[in-house]
């Protein structure tokens, strides 16, 4: 490809994803079939004679326990189907006008090719009367100027202070929409974006209607494509099983408030960097419902680097993390509650990879084990038919999108989920850092280094292992080395590649278009 | 109705008009040259009755030679049939080529006619044979091409009738000589009825533009009808010359009965692909099959009435008991000559398509045929069976052809702007498949082993007559006996070396290298289909079974073809598929019993996709009619299969063996567990290794969980469901069967799901690596890893499944008298003993030890695993030591020998 060659912006190109509901009864058998299959490996490894070094087998199976409650809560959550009814095809407003919405848009850094779309786009939105105002904590001229030249309000604030939560907050105090989007200033979004999410606002128990996000550069392969990769099973069959329980939170941006709402909490708590999840724990305690529209309304752009992933992932952790305590009082009902404790104890999914990959090892260099008196094909035994179908049941409910990359990119910021924990054990400060929009176009490193160290270690513990005793339980733990070392390559080794490893055929495809429409002419096949 | 629906069934109705139309023109051509047949061989029979047998001999002679110089000369009809405009125009010529020809042998007649038998009256009638069949043949090409079948069918019929009226005339008067001039008299009325004849439109309007072009295709296509025609007629006739040549009068004999008969079944077909000419070549759906459906149907019912009456027929034809011997092997010759009469309408047809490889097909199968010849032709049988061999290659040869994924521009007047690139892929590919063809023959010819146990019992069965060979199948072994049948041919072929008893294994394997990769590039890409005949080359199973004399490398090869021709079936829809999958289906019953378990799971698949086609609103009718057609006629095709089945069942039932453990399972100590369900797989895709190699290679399952989360997100095509299907259910169902019989679990019986793997290997190599560099690397790393467990399985002595009996009977021959004695155990060696004769008496072990007069005992043991036997040899074994010296105690690869003095 020629280095000079205009691309298309893919926010512009229609979404490629759509979150329709997994087959119910496939669901259900999976389900029917996960719960003898889970008695069967945790009757068989908690028996005590399979006690190995207690110490080891009391982590094994603490780690087990976490994995099934999540896994129990992934069973539960995707079986569980919202069965009301659609809402009603009707304006919000009862006088027949259409309603005044307030469309914010916060910015602090993003440059101008990134914002300028949204900003557009927003402007273009039907069935309501608009006001889209950018909010710049960046306070930058030519974001002034963009504005003023496509006609949209211009926001900028002297302090930065509660980041974009305080973003917000601010702009609130200036508007007086009776409703407000949110939009992150990545998200573009579609011309009927109101019109859908208004429509269930006609409930006035509804607080906010929430809505995917969708990384458009996901096509590109890479690390966006696998982050979209977990994002799609969360805005699929997740976010739907929420949303059945009345229990979807809002993710921040692509979400329709109810002003009454926001202000009846006070805004957007300035207090979390996860501000939307503890609104959203907030909105529920005072009694209000929230919504969950599987619909790609609007089109972002995922993280391109792995700073960029590794800082989104922190960000989320320490919010997620420091919000158990706050979910754990909150006066809500147990399945709401359940709700956002798994969502918020996901987060610590990293701790049980830790004890995985440390097995190995430990069998290697000490010759310890987690069980004992049980033979490999008798663990096997009872664990693959456990793991398999759990496996089958991520692919069902996630239709397929949930990729090994996707898996991988998880397992390799282990690590992030660990600090994230401690840091909210500690009750360190988080930081709001606006997710990079654009890959750094250089490799990054230290934003695995965690990760390759683990590698390394790995790789040298399997190769002393191999050199010292060259017998068949040292080539098992060699394996599950590999398997370790595989993993977390495959998530690492974006760090290692230039703008996040997009993939040479994301570049054949580019090439298809050297010759791309008018912008004009994308913009309204992206509306088609 | 849509406009594409009434589009589609105008198409079909076309089609079905012009098949209807086809098989009429052939059935009256047909007619008209088994009317012709049947006149000839009135006429022989009256001139039998009329001349003396030194007279009728001389004018059987005649015949003979007229046929023979009449065989080669079908090429020129062939070219007419595709250019009549050049027949015409090419009469001055051939008069001019040929002219000489007849003037040469007639001025040679003196000389000639004592060496041929002939008088010299006979001698200067045959010399007018090539200018008067030249003629003929030019004149019902052209009238072929114009497609006068009633004329062509009047000069058949023409030809014996005034053969018979005028030679019995003439015969009477002049005798032999009469006899001869009868049929040159009948020639020249074939000849002026066809003279005669024209087309109703005069030449047949081509299927392509006319013009220049269209001139010069027509000329070339003529020319390559001629040049395919006369190969063709090469294969038709050399056995016969050659049998004659070479072969001990009664030898010839023999042959010469066997030819006669089958030169009658092929003689019946000769019409058919000149009638099929003009329609394939202009194009018309329905004209092959109608005339490949007439060619099999006039072939097979000649193999079949042969089949049934052999002995009637010889006695008919030559008298009672003087070819009695042959009539076994009648029938095969007569399928050859079928397989020869279809042969020859596959090549018409390609012919008629400008395809430009046919020549050289029928030309490599005349040279096949010929060092055959060579090699075997030694007896009647022998010479038989190369003509045998031969036309079933160029029958296989012609159908490959055929196939759309091996097709390159048949035409390059009609597709002159071909890319170049293309071009260069294909040869590039041809070239790829070639090398990789060598290099596998070459690593199983390399990994060469001794016999083995049931390999002996293959050699054992095949040492019989053939009927004999079918009762002891059938009363005593436990297989079908398609596989033994091929096998039994090849021993009269080849022998029964070592690689002659492996020759059918070894060819299956190393056709699986490219039906592979046709199966990869259908179901996937090119790639795919690279790499997955790369995969075959090395991978240890398949080498493995590749140097066994048994049916597993024809079972794996079969399986790949059914799985392909689903898979094209369900994509397409077209019936031709659907014929292969049906064909691919029954042999794999014949081969193997097992084999029901892939076509279950296909046959439920075939179901599946019904299914969910009609579920999704799309047509399904054509797929349901292919699949019900197929499956009737695998149903067809197995059930003289399964009387056989059901008596050995019963036999083995009676003997109280039932279809019992055979004699080695390998490691999984006949126990279904986890550990032999993971032995199973490493087996299928490392091959065989020593346990301590298994041990280790089993501790890597972890690497499985990595597999499962690798295949998260990966797309799930009718390709991959199909090959997974083709895996995992027979899989399953052996798993359930060997709950009851747990010898069942072994790879062995499953052993069609290792090209699936293999093929799916090839997809997850070609398509999970994001970078060119990163396939590349995968794929030799695999190819690496399958090379190193081929080394580890072929050239490790601890592999358990490797038995030198040959090393251990070579150095008891080497070192034993003719006194000595030979013991062995377990008794099933008897077949080996046999096999590799230690050239000293042998004996099974039993309580009674040689007498003390034998110099020296060698005792024999092997299946140490066996406790009842190896406790009898050690008590064998106490009991020599207490009557005689131990000289030698000798190691070899899972065989121990004792020699005692």
């Amino acid at each position: 490809m020629s280095g000079n060659r205009p691309t298309i912006d893919p926010r512009l190109l229609p979404p490629d994803w759509s979150p329709d509901a997994a087959p119910p009864r496939r669901l259900r058998l999976l389900v029917l079939c996960m719960i003898p299959l889970s008695l069967w490996y945790f009757g068989w490894l908690l028996q005590p004679g399979r006690v190995g070094v207690p110490l080891l087998f009391g982590i094994l199976v603490a780690a087990e326990l976490f994995n099934l409650f999540q896994a129990t809560g992934f069973w539960w959550t995707v079986t569980r189907r919202d069965r009301r009814r659609p809402a009603a095809r009707r304006a919000a407003s009862r006088d027949g006008t259409p309603p005044l919405v307030d469309v914010l848009i916060p910015t602090f850094d993003e440059p101008l090719p990134v914002l300028e779309p949204t900003v557009r786009a927003a402007l273009e939105m039907r069935g309501a009367r608009l006001v889209v105002s950018v909010l710049d904590d960046g306070c930058r001229p030519e974001v002034a100027s963009m504005a003023a030249r496509l006609g949209a309000r211009y926001v900028a604030r002297e302090e930065s202070a509660g980041a974009k939560a305080g973003n917000i907050n601010s702009a609130l105090l200036s508007t007086g929409s009776p409703y407000v989007a949110v939009l992150d200033c990545d998200h573009v979004p579609r011309p009927e974006f109101l019109e859908r999410t208004l429509e269930p606002m006609a409930d006035e128990r509804v607080a906010f209607v929430q809505t995917p996000q969708y990384y458009a550069n996901s096509r590109r392969g890479g690390i966006a494509a696998a982050a979209w990769a977990q994002q799609a099973l969360f805005f699929g069959a997740i976010s739907r099983g929420k949303a059945a329980d009345e229990a979807m939170f809002c993710c921040g941006t692509n979400v329709l408030f109810r002003r009454t709402a926001l202000e009846s909490v006070g805004g957007f708590p300035t207090d979390s960097i996860t501000e939307d999840f503890v609104l959203s724990v907030k909105m529920h305690e005072r009694g209000w419902e929230t919504r969950y529209l599987p619909e790609v309304l609007a089109v972002g752009l995922g993280p391109e680097d792995m700073a960029s992933y590794v800082g989104q992932q922190r960000r989320w952790a320490r919010g997620c993390l420091g919000a158990i305590g706050r979910v754990l009082r909150a006066r809500l009902p147990l399945r709401k509650r359940v709700h956002y404790l798994l969502s918020s104890a996901y987060f610590l999914s990293g701790w049980a990879l830790l004890a995985y990959m440390s097995f190995p090892l430990i069998r290697i260099f000490t010759g310890a084990q987690p069980i004992a008196a049980a033979s490999a094909d008798q663990f096997v035994l009872h664990f693959a038919p456990y793991f398999c179908t759990a496996l089958a049941m991520v692919v069902v409910a996630g239709r397929g999108t949930y990729t090994f990359a996707g898996f991988a990119l998880a397992a390799a910021t282990f690590w992030v989920q660990i600090l994230a924990s401690l840091a909210a054990l500690t009750r360190r400060a988080g930081r709001f850092v606006v997710t990079p929009k654009q890959g750094a176009g250089a490799r990054q490193p230290l934003a695995a280094a965690p990760t390759l160290l683990v590698i390394a270690a790995l790789v040298v513990g399997s190769l002393w292992g191999l050199i010292h005793h060259r017998s068949p339980s040292t080539l098992n733990n060699v394996a599950f080395a590999l398997l370790h070392v595989t993993v977390l390559a495959s998530g690492a080794r974006w760090a290692l590649m230039r703008d996040g490893g997009p993939e040479p055929e994301a570049d054949e495809r580019a090439a298809e278009e050297e010759h791309p429409p008018r912008r004009d002419e994308q913009i309204a096949e992206a509306h088609r | 109705m849509s406009a594409g629906t009434i589009a589609l069934r105008r198409a079909a109705g076309a089609s079905l008009r012009t098949s209807r139309g086809a098989v009429r023109e052939q059935a009256l051509v047909a007619g008209g040259q088994i009317l012709s047949g049947v006149g000839n061989l009135i006429y022989a029979a009256v001139m039998a009755r009329m001349l003396t047998p030194r007279g009728f001999a001389e004018l059987a002679a005649f015949l003979a030679l007229f046929l023979l110089i009449a065989v080669p000369s079908l090429s020129l009809a062939a070219g007419g049939a595709l250019d009549p405009g050049r027949a015409r125009r090419r009469r001055g010529k051939v008069l001019t080529a040929s002219i000489p020809v007849s003037l040469g042998l007639a001025v040679l007649a003196v000389a000639l006619g004592p060496a041929l038998g002939l008088s010299v009256a006979s001698a200067l009638a045959l010399a007018t044979t090539p200018t008067l069949v030249a003629l003929i043949e030019l004149d019902r090409g052209r009238l072929y091409g114009e497609r006068a079948y009633g004329w062509v069918t009047g000069s058949l019929v023409a030809e014996p009738l005034v053969r018979l009226a005028v030679g019995v005339t003439l015969a009477a008067a002049l005798g032999v000589a009469g006899g001869a001039l009868g049929v040159v008299a009948g020639g020249i009325a074939g000849l002026a009825v066809a003279r005669a004849g024209r087309g109703p439109t005069g030449e047949v309007a081509p299927a392509v533009p006319s013009g220049v072009h269209s001139a010069k295709r027509n000329s070339g296509a003529g020319r390559l009808a001629a040049l395919t025609f006369l190969f063709l007629a090469v294969v038709q006739c050399q056995d016969i010359v050659f049998a004659n040549a070479t072969l001990s009068g009664i030898e010839a004999a023999r042959f010469a009965a066997i030819s006669t008969l089958g030169g009658a079944a092929v003689f019946a077909t000769a019409t058919i692909p000149f009638v099929l000419m003009p329609r394939a070549k202009a194009g018309e759906a329905g004209a092959l099959g109608a005339a490949l459906g007439t060619a099999a149907l006039l072939g097979g019912s000649a193999a079949l009435v042969t089949a049934i009456a052999a002995e009637p027929l010889l006695t008919l034809a030559f008298g009672p008991g003087r070819f009695d011997a042959v009539a076994s092997f009648l029938p095969l010759y007569m399928l050859a000559m079928a397989l020869l009469g279809m042969a020859r309408v596959l090549a018409a047809d390609a012919v008629a398509r400008g395809s430009r490889r046919v020549p050289w097909i029928a030309l490599a199968a005349g040279i096949v045929q010929l060092a055959l010849l060579f090699t075997i032709g030694d007896s009647a049988e022998g010479v038989g069976l190369s003509t045998l061999i031969a036309s079933t290659a160029l029958t296989a040869g012609l159908t490959v052809e055929r196939i759309p994924v091996l097709e390159r521009p048949i035409n390059r007047a009609l597709e002159p702007h071909l890319p170049s690139p293309a071009r260069r892929r294909r040869v590039q590919t041809a070239l790829i498949l070639g090398a990789m063809m060598l290099v596998g023959i070459g690593l199983r010819l390399l990994a060469s082993r001794s016999l083995w146990l049931d390999e002996a019992t293959s050699w054992f069965e095949t040492q019989l007559p053939y009927h004999r060979m079918w009762e002891v199948l059938r009363d005593t072994d436990v297989h079908p006996p398609g596989y033994f049948t091929v096998l039994w041919a090849t021993v009269r072929a080849f022998g029964d070396s070592e690689l002659a008893l492996r020759l059918p294994s070894l060819a299956a394997a190393t056709a699986l290298v490219p039906m592979l990769y046709v199966a990869g590039r259908a179901m996937y890409d090119r790639a795919t289909g690279l790499v997955a005949a790369g995969f075959a080359v090395v991978a240890p199973i398949v080498v493995w079974y590749s140097q066994e004399a048994r049916m597993y490398a024809q079972l794996m090869l079969l399986a790949v073809v059914a799985v392909w021709a689903l898979h094209q079936a369900l994509e397409t829809g077209r019936f031709r598929y659907w014929f292969v999958y049906a064909l691919a289906g029954a042999a794999l019953a014949w081969t193997q019993y097992f084999a029901f378990l892939p076509m279950a799971t296909f046959e439920t698949a075939i179901a599946v996709v019904a299914w969910q086609q009609k579920r999704a609103g799309r047509p399904v009718s054509r797929l349901v009619i292919g699949g019900v057609l197929a499956t009737l006629l695998i149903a067809a095709l197995v059930a003289p299969l399964v009387p056989f089945a059901h008596h050995q069942f019963s036999v083995n039932q009676a003997a109280g063996k039932g279809f019992d453990a055979p004699s080695q399972v390998g490691g999984t100590e006949n126990q279904i567990s986890l550990y032999a369900a993971i032995t199973n797989g490493i087996w299928a895709v490392f091959g065989y290794h020593s346990n301590a190699t298994m041990a280790n290679l089993s501790a890597l399952w972890p690497l499985l969980i990595l597999l499962a989360l690798m295949l998260l997100g990966r797309g799930r095509s009718r390709a991959t469901l199909l090959l997974l299907a083709g895996v995992l259910v027979p899989t399953a169902m052996l798993t359930a069967l060997a709950l009851n019989q747990p010898f069942l679990f072994e790879v062995r019986y499953n052993l069609t799901a290792v090209p699936f793997l293999l093929l799916l290997g090839a997809r997850a190599v070609t398509t999970w690596p994001h970078t060119s560099r990163g396939r590349a690397v995968l794929a030799v790393g695999a190819i690496a890893a399958f090379g190193l467990g081929l080394a580890d399985q072929e050239w490790n002595g601890t592999n358990p499944r490797s038995y030198d009996f040959e090393g251990a009977l070579h150095e008891i021959d080497r070192r034993s008298g003719p006194k000595d004695v030979l013991m062995y155990m377990p008794h099933d060696l008897n077949n080996l003993v046999a096999y590799y004769p230690p050239g000293l008496k042998t004996r099974r072990l039993g309580p009674n030890m040689p007498a003390k007069k034998v110099p020296r005992v060698f005792l024999l043991e092997s299946f140490f695993e066996d406790k009842a036997n190896d406790q009898a040899t050690r008590k064998a074994l106490t009991k020599l030591r207490g009557e005689r010296e131990l000289v030698k105690r000798m190691k070899f690869s899972q065989v121990e020998v004792w020699e005692f003095r």
